[in-house]
């Protein structure tokens, strides 16, 4: 059982003040009357055209209509939008459930901080590592002083402790954070019933592990900005000392590049070839080919007349066939004859 | 027996749930996270971390909490 924190038990007095504010400060749920009168007054006029078929007064018609149902759409959206937190949301806590959710904190985070004079609580987190990219811890920033005319959607700021920027954008030090606002994003109704609740231990988790989630569909800046670039295979975000494509001249991660085996190059595998005779991988500037059938094989598999063993097979089975066949003086000159092609096929390649 | 059920995956509410008596955490895991793994969430009984085993006791507060949750930028 930790000690009591004199500190903490004042801090939490605060937040109860500004949670209790918070939750009274609930924006009106309003309809216009007006505008669902008109609707009901669209819908009969367009029974009335289309019971007389006036087929140019039914367009009309219809398109006031549609443009008065999307009207009151949108109300009735932002009336739900509204509405919801007043459905589920529980009473703000008590300063001595705050303490404890303070207390709790205190055993989430290591660096925990009250700063009663600027009304703050902050939390620092673990460096933020996202596809290699180190970009150092942040400090998240409850500010109860703020109060809720300024910030009404988030009274937090999230500033990291070294700042590290993509080129020509200093006030994004994070994917998904600018100007120390983060982007909440999917965690953005569950940050809102945290800390309307009083919640502050999932409220700072929560943003906490958004900070280590990179969302490479939606960020202020790719990863990319930061160092580096992409990988030319897969799309990972890879540093500048990566694999290098001497073939293709891309950047490539790891997973995305091998190993030649004949000369050692490294490439990426879209550049790498595999020998149709013994399956291993081969960078172009090791593809032989072969002299009759023209395909391409690793250098192991060409026999010193460049010859893959197939055709290697098939001439031999040739010329076992036509020495069985002919006489023995009859097969000199076909020799001569083969010997003068086979000077030819390789001038040609 | 009831306890708080604070699921911060999606809208993260707040609420009071019957289960019952002799739950564990991986039980009440299971039921309530379909096809997560647990490894993927922060699991915390009365604000401190648990283990799979631990038996909920009547007036639990338990939160399940995404460790990847994707933050946006551009809208």
């Amino acid at each position: 059982m930790p000690s009591f924190d004199p500190q903490f038990w004042r801090a939490a007095g605060h937040l109860e003040q500004f949670l209790k504010t918070r939750a009274g400060d609930s924006h009106p749920v309003t309809l216009e009357r007006r505008s669902f009168l008109q609707l009901q007054v669209f819908t009969a006029r367009l029974a009335s055209v289309e019971q007389l078929d006036w087929q140019l007064s039914v367009q009309l018609v219809a398109q006031q209509l549609h443009a008065q149902l999307k009207a009151c759409e949108s109300q009735i959206a932002n009336a739900l939008e509204r509405l919801t937190p007043r459905i589920f949301s529980p009473e703000a806590p008590d300063a001595a459930e705050i303490y404890e959710e303070l207390i709790a904190l205190q055993q989430e985070f290591e660096d925990c901080e009250v700063n009663l004079r600027r009304g703050t609580l902050s939390v620092v987190t673990e460096p933020v590592v996202l596809e290699d990219i180190d970009l150092g811890p942040f400090r998240i920033v409850l500010n109860w002083k703020a109060g809720p005319e300024l910030v009404p959607s988030s009274p937090y700021t999230v500033e990291a402790i070294s700042p590290r920027c993509p080129d020509d954008q200093s006030n994004i030090t994070h994917p998904h954070v600018m100007r120390n606002r983060l982007c909440e994003g999917e965690a953005t109704c569950a940050v809102q019933q945290a800390l309307r609740a009083g919640r502050l231990t999932d409220f700072f988790q929560i943003i906490n592990q958004v900070l280590h989630t990179y969302n490479r569909g939606s960020p202020y800046a790719p990863l990319s900005d930061w160092d580096g670039t992409e990988c030319h295979a897969c799309g990972a975000h890879v540093s500048d000392d990566s694999s290098y494509c001497p073939v293709c001249e891309a950047q490539v991660c790891d997973d995305c590049s091998s190993c030649c085996p004949h000369c050692e190059t490294s490439a990426c595998e879209s550049c790498l070839q595999c020998c149709g005779h013994c399956d291993s991988e081969f960078c172009p500037g090791c593809a032989k080919v072969c002299r009759e059938c023209e395909a391409v094989f690793c250098p192991d598999c060409l026999n010193p007349h460049h010859l893959c063993p197939e055709c290697d097979h098939a001439n031999e089975s040739e010329e076992l066939e036509s020495n069985t066949a002919s006489p023995p003086e009859e097969t000199a000159p076909c020799v001569a004859v083969q010997s003068a092609g086979l000077g030819q096929i390789a001038v040609s390649t | 027996m009831k306890i708080l059920f604070i699921n911060n995956d999606g809208a993260g509410f707040a609420d009071h749930i019957e289960i019952a008596d002799g739950t564990t955490v991986e039980q009440l895991f299971r039921k309530r996270v379909n096809e997560g793994n647990p490894a993927d969430y922060l699991i915390r009984v009365n604000r401190q971390p648990a283990s799979s085993d631990q038996v909920l006791q009547p007036g639990d507060r338990v939160s399940f909490t995404p460790t990847k949750i994707e933050g946006a930028g551009r809208t």
